[in-house]
């Protein structure tokens, strides 16, 4: 089943600067890409794009078979929130929230906060012992982790990852891929990361490479 | 946790956790709801504290008999100290007015209850005393004492002017009850010195006839009205002097105003009550009343409206820096499914509970002002009318709501990928 498929996707920013150029690109159900490039290579922007954050210049981005570029931006919010998990290079989470009310908030704007599944997606990425910390009182590993839960906590066709692990050191960076691996194991969701670092890229099932603006490779990795 | 436990913790920890922010905004809602409740107090207390304060002016509706006739039975004055009727009344005062000779000069005469006069009148100045009930004792206004150049302590001769009264009467020397001619007649003696029973006191008293009475001044008044023209004596000393029995001419009235009836509406309840009787309000004291109510609360208001744009327009600026500094925050929930109406319904439920969280306290802190007021203007405490409490609230609160607006709009123009980039 395909989970992504994207045609001659264009993005101008300023009717002048091309962050992204005829990018063409399917994703499976099951499939874990990594987009690998440079800084300012465009991946972001794609990955904001596949995540209803933004919206192309042209061409056609479908998820599930739903055409995003024919949504309006509360469809897009509504198909986002119901399709899309995402884990940010910054640990965005709400400060004043603890890690399970952070989880909870993606309940809350889903649909109903369940408190037991938020404990258990805590539990299930390591913090069932940092449930009621502040984001303060978290090491970045752990912040990240959080965010790893609150974009679980749906139950995502597809997780988004930019740059998960950017400002984590080699450890953390570890224990964040583990549950990557894990999640991609079970088969339930889609994972699209975005990353410099090939070692992190060759985790995933294929590496599509991205150089300003334009798919450079696009390889499938060998188990 | 249920979503409207989660949606409270968000607003409370929100707040709480800008703790600075929050103390600032809340204590500018704590001063305007001060300030709000206060006024309030004091404008609506003010109608009735300026009834109160006006009837010290004396009396603002008279009573007249109806139909032309002269006088009216003073009985009637008694159902306006009872029942629905005095629930209105400050006090009233009968008058019986009549014309009589004093010392030899013709001027007005009033017959009046001089405990109630001075209730109603407290302004009377009385040098001296008030003369005392059956004493056989009168006032002088002012310029009648000039007139007849009389004194404190001195005695004046009164003489029922002819005409519309008895030429002449006697008095008790014992109780000094002025008794009519035909009382002397039926004794069948000389009016000069006879002895008989009295037939107030029914004691055997020697009895003082002839046209006139001697009176002693008790004192003398200066009103700066009418009644410095007059000579004032005991009601029932006048109506028995003046051969009319429970006879009064007017009733001059202090009917409190500030509640729900006007003063035309009492009047008219007087009328309806009395039955023979004419109540007519005094227009130049209502007049001024209303005059200065309405200024003193069109200051009150201009006041408020300006202390609210001014704290609307810091809360809007404090709002929307907020907002700005939680770009990333609102970012955040737009991207993890937030809608517009979800950010808008969060920083309405804050700025509400600023409002709520201000105007309770800012309640207390305007009781604390409206007493200040109170007993600094008035001399005495203000009291707080119920209405005060839900109307203070409400209106910090949809100050509160209404500054938020801008701070809202920007909220939700707020775009999440953007945002997230740190932009």
């Amino acid at each position: 089943m395909k989970a992504m498929a994207i045609t001659d996707l264009k993005k101008i920013y300023n009717a002048q600067t091309a962050a992204l150029q005829n990018i063409n690109l399917e994703v499976s159900h099951g499939e874990w890409v990594s987009i690998l490039g440079p800084s300012g290579s465009g991946k972001s922007t794609l990955l904001n794009i596949i995540a209803c954050l933004d919206r192309p210049t042209s061409g056609e981005v479908r998820i599930y078979d739903t055409n995003l570029v024919a949504l309006n931006p509360k469809e897009l919010a509504l198909f986002r929130r119901e399709n899309i998990g995402l884990v940010f290079q910054q640990q965005h989470l709400i400060p004043y929230l603890t890690a399970l009310e952070n989880v909870m908030l993606a309940q809350y704007y889903h649909s109903m906060v369940d408190e037991d599944e938020a404990v258990a997606a805590l539990k299930r990425v390591g913090l069932g012992h940092r449930l009621n910390h502040i984001p303060a009182h978290l090491s970045g590993g752990e912040q990240q982790r959080v965010c790893i839960a609150r974009a679980l906590i749906n139950d995502p066709k597809i997780l988004l990852a930019d740059e998960p692990t950017g400002n984590l050191d080699r450890e953390n960076s570890g224990n964040v891929y583990d549950i990557f691996k894990q999640l991609h194991a079970e088969g339930h969701h889609t994972i699209v990361l975005v990353t410099h670092d090939e070692e992190a890229a060759k985790l995933g099932d294929r590496t599509v490479k991205i150089v300003d603006g334009r798919l450079s490779f696009d390889r499938t990795h060998s188990v | 946790m249920n979503n409207r436990q989660m949606f409270l913790t968000i607003v409370h920890k929100a707040l709480l956790g800008k703790k600075m922010r929050f103390a600032i905004a809340v204590s500018s809602i704590v001063l305007v709801a001060g300030l709000i409740s206060a006024l309030l107090s004091v404008s609506l207390g003010i109608k009735a504290r300026f009834g109160s304060e006006f009837r010290r002016f004396g009396a603002n509706v008279v009573l007249y008999p109806k139909g032309g006739e002269r006088v009216m039975n003073e009985s009637l004055t008694r159902k306006l100290s009872s029942g629905e009727l005095g629930r209105y009344l400050y006090g009233y005062v009968p008058f019986l007015n009549e014309q009589g000779v004093v010392n030899g000069k013709t001027m007005p005469v009033i017959g009046t209850d001089f405990r109630l006069a001075r209730r109603v009148n407290p302004w009377w100045k009385v040098s001296g005393s008030y003369p005392d009930e059956g004493a056989g004792e009168v006032l002088l206004g002012i310029d009648v004492a000039e007139r007849l150049g009389v004194r404190v302590g001195d005695r004046v001769r009164l003489n029922p002017n002819t005409g519309s009264v008895p030429a002449s009467s006697v008095e008790c020397k014992g109780c000094h009850s002025v008794l009519p001619e035909n009382h002397n007649r039926r004794l069948e003696g000389r009016l000069a010195e006879v002895k008989s029973n009295c037939m107030s006191c029914h004691q055997a008293h020697s009895l003082g006839g002839g046209s006139s009475v001697e009176m002693r001044v008790s004192g003398i008044l200066s009103t700066g009205g009418d009644e410095d023209g007059h000579i004032l004596t005991d009601l029932s000393r006048a109506q028995s002097l003046f051969n009319k029995p429970g006879a009064v001419s007017q009733v001059h009235a202090s009917v409190l105003t500030g509640g729900e009836l006007s003063l035309e509406d009492i009047s008219r309840v007087i009328e309806s009550k009395l039955g023979d009787v004419q109540a007519t309000p005094v227009s130049r004291i209502a007049r001024a009343e209303d005059n200065l109510l309405g200024k003193v609360q069109l200051l009150l208001t201009l006041v408020t409206l300006i202390v609210l744009s001014t704290t609307g327009l810091t809360l809007a600026s404090m709002m929307t820096a907020s907002v700005m500094e939680r770009g990333r925050e609102i970012g955040l929930m737009k991207a993890i499914g937030a809608t517009h109406r979800a950010i808008a319904i969060l920083f309405l439920a804050e700025a509400a509970s600023m409002g709520l969280t201000g105007g309770g306290i800012g309640l207390l802190l305007g009781f604390l002002m409206s007493q200040l007021i109170g007993e600094s203007v008035f001399a005495t405490a203000i009291p707080t009318p119920p209405v005060v409490f839900p109307l203070t609230i409400l209106s910090v609160i949809t100050l509160a709501v209404l500054s938020s607006v801008p701070s809202i709009k920007r909220a939700m123009s707020i775009d999440p990928a953007t945002s997230l980039r740190g932009e």
